[in-house]
């Protein structure tokens, strides 16, 4: 990690935890987690299943609070935001990719891409413009018109990403994006976030549980138990 | 603009579903509408008979012409007062009639109808000068002929010239049909008032209508009468009498009507909620994804209230415009005050068009208020839990 990275963290986590309480008793899901990412890095996060991971990446997102600790993401203390604004800072800050990519149904591969603008003071003009810039980037350009369901895995994931990327974020946050596909089109979808990264410079943490796209990151953090362990 | 293509696609995806809802807010607003017409319509027939210029005379406290009774004394004296039109041949336009509702069968079917009949004099015509003979003519004085108002003619196949109506016993000569211009007289029999009174044992008029010279001055004239003690009479300007008629049966009309109206709603709006809440389940996933993008909760609880509005302004649409093939169909049924038959028509206003409509918007808000709460209140993580994919 460079010193200017270090002096510029995307995000940092300072004694985080969160807590369930499951039949009486409580459980921890992260517990006392610190950490920092430098802007521009593409970090892989690990650790087997119920380590949670998914907790983490979501308490980055500003979906899920955590239960004590400080986050400070994008230079925003997020324990300080109102829903409202929590809401608003998420359309400005966070591109998300799901593993089961949630594009909307009724709405065409331009739509759905569009979607996030909308929440934006962005003339139609510009939206369109937007659109289909992200829908080139990710080689769906002559796929607009299309529905989800009329896309393959791999390309609903690719329009996914293009969502995730239109407005602009300071952050993509990707839970297991290639869980749900087959090993040609998880390349191309890992091809793209890399790409994303090193061209935009574009921050992205991505959860996985394939060793194979973990490598595709700079960085790799196991998840062990609530506790980031650092790589050997 | 892309929120309201997202709620209208939905709706489409679900079609059947959002077609059987539709159905539903539409029967409700077709009922709501046809009775709102029926009861414009029944005013429109009675408001529109008598005349203005006319005033009614009934014996004091006599709600209708079929409570009242005049004796032959009263009248004449009525009569002469200086307010009252004087015709060219110098006769008084002052018309003494009796009112009688009789039962009779019809000759088709051999079913039971009830009939206005109206025992009257040909200076009716004078006083009633919107009245018009269609065919045939006016009747002798002193005779059994009769002539028929146009919905009378078309309700009774023996109501025709030169047929016999039967009833007190006599037979009745046919000679003329009339026209009112859609008002009440036209379910009415008119004949002679002598011939009436004798077959019908009767020694007293109904009721006494009078054209003035000067129609303002009704209300003068009214307070004079009221107050003379030689007379125990109630005057009313001859559309209001009529229209006073109607109003129990318009407001009854109403009052089952929106009974039906409130009773049918419940079920639409519940058919409503059911459908919102399924398409809520359904797309649980969906709304934490987009709450994820950076939707809010009022933007969530926007969104599907605009789903339930569209399904109850499309459901509007629906049952008015299915209402509107009403328009103008007349039926005929029993007047409650007399028992006679009215024939009136389903009449619609443009103010009923939009009161069905903002019934239906209604329907469609209240069903979608506590799905769309719902839909609002999901916690985004718990929401993209619950994978349906
Ligand atoms: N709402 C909740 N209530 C109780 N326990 C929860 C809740 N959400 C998550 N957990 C628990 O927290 C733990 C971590 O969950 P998380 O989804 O973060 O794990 P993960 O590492 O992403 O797992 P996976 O690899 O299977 O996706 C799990 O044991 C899970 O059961
Ligand atoms: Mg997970």
């Amino acid at each position: 990690m460079s010193d200017a990275a270090m002096v510029d963290p995307v995000v940092s986590l300072h004694n985080v935890t969160k807590t369930y309480i499951r039949g009486g008793t409580e459980v921890s899901v992260i517990r006392d987690l610190s950490f920092v990412i430098p802007a521009g890095t593409f970090l892989a996060i690990m650790g087997p299943s119920g380590s949670g991971k998914s907790t983490l990446l979501n308490v980055m997102a500003g979906i899920d609070r955590p239960t004590s600790g400080s986050v400070v993401v994008a230079g925003t203390r997020l324990e300080q935001l109102s829903e409202g604004e929590m809401a608003r800072w998420r359309a400005r800050h966070i591109g998300y990719v799901f593993q089961t990519y949630n594009l909307i149904p009724v709405l065409t591969a331009a739509e759905n891409v569009e979607l996030p603008l909308a929440l934006t003071h962005l003339t139609r003009r510009e939206r369109a413009d937007h659109v289909k810039t992200a829908l080139r980037l990710v080689g769906l350009a002559d796929r607009m018109d299309h529905y989800p369901r009329q896309l393959s895995g791999g390309q609903e994931q690719r329009v996914g990403v293009a969502r995730a990327i239109v407005s602009d974020p300071t952050m993509i946050l990707a839970d297991e994006p290639t869980g749900n596909l087959d090993r040609e089109s998880a390349d191309d979808i890992l091809t793209l976030l890399a790409r994303l990264n090193r061209e935009l410079g574009k921050t992205i943490v991505m959860v996985t549980h394939d060793p194979r796209a973990a490598e595709r990151a700079q960085m790799i953090r196991h998840l062990e138990k609530g506790l980031l362990e650092m790589p050997p | 603009m892309l929120w309201s293509v997202y709620s209208l696609r939905n709706l489409w995806a679900r079609r059947v579903t959002t077609l059987l809802t539709l159905s539903g807010l539409g029967l409700v607003v077709f009922v709501f509408v046809a009775i709102l017409m029926l009861a414009h319509g029944l005013e429109r027939t009675m408001g529109r008979t008598g005349d203005p210029s006319n005033a009614i005379l009934l014996s004091k406290g006599a709600l209708s012409e079929i409570e009242s009774s005049l004796s032959r004394d009263q009248t004449g004296v009525l009569a002469a007062q200086l307010d009252v039109v004087t015709l060219e041949d110098h006769q008084v336009a002052a018309v003494r009639e009796i009112a009688l509702q009789l039962t009779l069968r019809k000759q088709d079917r051999g079913s039971l109808a009830s009939l206005s009949v109206r025992g009257s004099s040909p200076v009716a015509f004078a006083v009633r000068p919107r009245l018009r003979i269609v065919q045939g003519r006016v009747w002798q004085p002193g005779t059994t002929e009769v002539i028929v108002g146009s919905q009378v003619a078309r309700q009774f196949p023996e109501a025709r010239l030169a047929e016999t109506l039967r009833f007190g016993r006599r037979e009745w000569t046919v000679v003329g049909i009339f026209e009112a211009e859609g008002s009440g007289f036209d379910s009415e029999v008119w004949g002679d008032v002598d011939q009436m009174m004798t077959t019908f044992h009767r020694t007293a008029f109904s009721s006494m209508t009078l054209r003035l010279a000067d129609p303002d001055g009704l209300p003068a004239f009214k307070a004079r009468l009221e107050h003379d003690p030689r007379f125990k009479v109630s005057v009313k300007r001859e559309p209001e009498y009529y229209e006073g008629k109607a109003e129990g049966l318009a407001r009854l009309i109403r009052v089952t009507g929106l009974f039906l109206t409130v009773v049918f709603s419940v079920g639409a709006i519940l058919g409503a909620t059911m459908t919102m809440s399924a398409s809520v389940a359904h797309r649980t996933t969906e709304i934490g994804t987009l709450r994820t993008l950076g939707f809010t909760r009022s933007h969530i609880l926007q969104a599907f209230l605009l789903e339930s509005i569209l399904l109850g302004l499309a459901g509007g649409l629906l049952g008015v415009a299915a209402a509107a093939l009403l328009n103008r169909v007349t039926i005929s049924t029993v007047n409650w005050d007399t028992g006679a038959e009215l024939a009136f028509g389903f009449h619609l206003t443009p103010g009923m068009v939009g009161e069905g409509v903002l019934f239906a918007v209604f329907m469609g808000l209240i069903g979608g208020l506590v799905p769309a709460a719902r839909a609002a209140r999901l916690e985004i993580v718990q929401a993209l839990g619950e994978r349906t994919a």
